[in-house]
């Protein structure tokens, strides 16, 4: 993760392109899901039309774990997006 | 790097040990700061530190440093502007908040921010004998509350305001004795101060009703549109009330919103024997009171009551998609109802204040402290040598020494330099007033002895003071 800001949004975010062009409906879905299981609290917004997950950092408690637990419960969702959303 | 949760454990509980020293003893200081203006910023440091310091070293230094700059408002002794207590269950409530730190800029944010807000306003506002459909929000003061009254005012009586900005000539009606957040109000709204339209008071210093119904009918004749009139519940120089009845009354017949500000006085509701002051509520369209003023609820907190919410809603809302949330109509969204989008989390300390003293225990203390306040009208009024110079219906006395304003204004100066009270003065008709304002909890009869005392013995040296 190269973010050099504290906001972030997944659409700038290269490493892995399965995260680029992703249908608003499968990224909706994984943003509710992140937040409905209370683990998680992340925002979303449109970014030129398109439906965007947005993370921002700054509690002085956050860890590198609690980012890698993060994406890894990203990935998790991801994965499971496309058979929740007719995709 | 962090913060250190385990080094702020043993601090912490020193401070909570200074705050109960303080509040049960706070008599030992002096009501006032004893200083020059600058003094506090010249004894501190231009450039924050480069490293970060103990916690215990900031505590030591808040003792040293800052509390001698301090005006003490949990004074008992404190009778300036409207006196008034941060209470033990609402200090309680700022600590777990800050602690939370939640900020309730939508439901979801924080679900408790915004329900705990309408439990506890709808309980106050049971306990004042509004009527239900008055819908509650808590603002930081009443001059904020009063400029969404304004806001929404504006937006009914000239809905195309909010996209183009004023379309109608607006114009504003409240007494000459109305506080001054009307007129920052009026000109942040844009309807602009010669726009607001101050009535002559009578001799009670309320709000003239034919007076007001003369000038709207002028205005309606002159091609202007009657937008709002503030009544006020206890006006800040004399706590005086407008007649509320007669001023619906006028404004329905104009469809104009009618706002009501009790700012100070609205705690005195919880009476019944002074619920006939807000007759003709049913008919307003916006009331404010501040708990932080007379309902021992620390600073900040003022409780905005509207009957149109919707109003207020079309005036502000402007949800952008990263706010975007449920549209379950029990999840409000409180940033649509006003400027603000951060919400404090205010509503603990108002909860847990109503509960710790419960409505028996606030109507107990209030009519405690407007006995205070009688007692010294009653060594005023036995006194040949004194006059009020206003009704004084709640726990704010108005009174003057017979004689100059110079001989006043010096006993003013002397009472206020000494550090032992803390008073206020005001103009009422062109005469220069005393003014003394009871709020505080631990304020007792010998308090108020005493503040008599020092009056009468300034009032014996001061024509030799005044050149009398």
């Amino acid at each position: 993760m190269a973010a050099e800001a504290s906001d972030f949004a997944f659409e700038h975010e290269e490493a892995d392109a399965r995260f680029e062009l992703t249908a608003a409906a499968e990224n909706r879905w994984s943003a509710a899901e992140m937040n409905r299981s209370g683990e998680f609290f992340i925002s979303q917004t449109i970014l030129r039309g398109e439906f965007t997950l947005r993370v921002a950092v700054g509690n002085l408690a956050t860890t590198q774990e609690d980012m890698d637990s993060l994406w890894a419960r990203i990935i998790a969702l991801s994965e499971q997006a496309p058979a929740h959303c007719g995709g | 790097m962090g913060h250190d949760v385990e080094a702020f454990r043993p601090v912490a509980l020193d401070a909570i040990e200074w705050i109960a020293d303080y509040l049960a003893n706070s008599r030992r200081y002096r009501v006032t700061a004893d200083m020059k203006p600058g003094d506090l910023i010249d004894r501190l440091p231009a450039q924050g530190p480069e490293e970060g310091e103990p916690l215990a070293q900031l505590l030591a230094d808040f003792q040293t440093q800052i509390l001698p700059a301090v005006g003490h408002w949990n004074h008992p002794r404190f009778f300036n502007y409207f006196s008034s207590t941060g209470s033990v269950p609402g200090v309680l409530a700022e600590m777990l908040a800050a602690a939370l730190n939640a900020n309730g800029l939508n439901w979801v944010a924080s679900p408790a921010v915004a329900e705990l807000e309408q439990v506890a306003l709808a309980w106050l506002r049971q306990w004042s004998g509004l009527p239900d459909d008055y819908f509650g929000q808590i603002f930081d003061t009443a001059s904020i509350s009063t400029l969404h009254a304004l806001a929404a005012a504006r937006e009914m009586a000239d809905p195309d305001s909010r996209r183009l900005g004023l379309t109608k000539r607006l114009r504003v009606y409240c007494s000459d004795q109305a506080h001054s957040s009307v007129d920052k109000a009026a000109i942040a709204v844009g309807i602009g101060l010669d726009n607001l339209v101050k009535i002559p008071s009578d001799g009670a210093f309320r709000l003239d009703a034919g007076k007001l119904a003369g000038q709207i009918a002028a205005d309606v004749a002159g091609g202007y549109t009657p937008c709002c009139i503030v009544s006020s519940l206890g006006t800040t120089s004399t706590t005086s009330v407008d007649p509320l009845a007669e001023i619906v009354e006028i404004a329905a017949a104009h469809n104009i919103w009618v706002h009501i500000d009790a700012a100070y006085a609205g705690a005195a509701l919880l009476l019944p024997e002074f619920q006939h002051l807000i007759q003709g509520a049913e008919r307003a369209h916006s009331y404010v009171v501040n708990p932080h003023k007379w309902l021992f609820v620390p600073v900040d907190c003022s409780a905005f009551y509207t009957r149109f919410p919707e109003i207020l809603r079309r005036a502000f809302s402007v949800t952008p998609e990263y706010l975007r949330t449920s549209e379950d109509p029990r999840a409000v969204n409180l940033m649509d109802y006003g400027v603000p989008l951060g919400r404090r989390f205010r509503a603990l300390k108002v909860w847990f204040v109503l509960r710790y003293f419960g409505r028996q225990g606030l109507i107990a203390e209030l009519r405690r402290q407007i006995e205070l306040a009688q007692s010294l009208r009653r060594m005023v009024e036995a006194d040949a040598r004194f006059e009020m110079t206003a009704p004084a219906p709640f726990s704010t006395v108005c009174f003057r020494k017979k004689g100059s304003a110079a001989e006043n204004r010096w006993i003013a100066a002397e009472i206020n330099r000494s550090g032992e009270f803390f008073i206020s003065q005001t103009i009422l008709r062109g005469e220069f007033t005393l003014r003394v304002a009871v709020g505080n909890l631990a304020t007792t009869q010998e308090d108020m002895d005493s503040l008599w005392a020092r009056i009468i013995a300034l009032s014996e040296q001061a024509p030799a003071h005044c050149g009398g």
